[in-house]
């Protein structure tokens, strides 16, 4: 989970078509700076910029957790579900 | 014939090893001190800064199926407690949740894997549910 804005700048994120050592490469609509997880300093991944407009800057990470539907929704009770 | 199938064996395992090598971008050209990467649609993708300054081998870059290929989702919409659809408490299958501004969402795996990036935002906070 990472925000999708850089400065004032709210980017659409979208998959480029390419992968790098089976990794999704997402691109942004707006300047199509290309987007990939890169290990930082505290070597977590996070999404950053490596071709474009915005290569070099970094999104940041925003909580997220995987687990199993019946465990998310006893610890979330109001938790929205996506139903596209 | 014998010798014909000794000549045939070498030959078709040089065009296999050829058109099995899927670790080299479909094109990579090198121009002015750019790299650029062409996908299959034909679209360049300039990845100068990628390679020299981050170390990226432009050969391990796959794929190129162009962006259209995936599509992200872009409206997502929400089921809420109390929605007749609203799952039971009992499906076990897998999430992706986040709670942002007090507000709990989550995601389904099978989604995200089909789509890849979800743009979504609760109030002013803009992020991507990525799998």
């Amino acid at each position: 989970m990472n925000s999708r804005q850089v400065d004032d700048e709210i980017l659409t994120l979208a998959p480029s078509g390419w992968t790098y050592d089976r990794t999704f490469v997402l691109y942004d609509h707006q300047t199509e700076s290309m987007w990939y997880p890169v290990q930082n300093e505290q070597s977590q991944h996070q999404f950053s910029g490596i071709s474009g407009q915005y290569a070099g800057r970094k999104l940041d990470p925003l909580p997220g957790e995987i687990m199993p539907w019946n465990e998310w929704v006893i610890l979330h009770p109001e938790t929205k579900l996506m139903d596209n | 014939m014998k010798k014909f199938i000794w000549l045939l064996i070498p030959a078709l395992s040089l065009c296999l090893g050829a058109c099995t090598k899927t670790d080299e971008p479909e094109v990579l050209i090198r121009r002015d001190n750019k790299v650029f990467i062409e996908d299959l649609t034909g679209k360049l993708w300039d990845i100068t800064y990628a390679v020299l300054e981050l170390g990226m081998d432009p050969e391990r870059f796959n794929f190129g199926l162009g962006p259209d290929a995936i599509l992200p989702i872009t409206d997502p919409r929400f089921l809420a407690p109390g929605d007749d659809e609203y799952p039971d408490v009992s499906n076990d299958w897998l999430v992706l949740g986040t709670t942002i501004a007090e507000e709990s969402r989550a995601y389904r795996i099978s989604d995200l894997s089909r789509h890849e990036v979800v743009d979504d935002h609760i109030n002013t906070v803009y992020f991507a549910a990525t799998y």
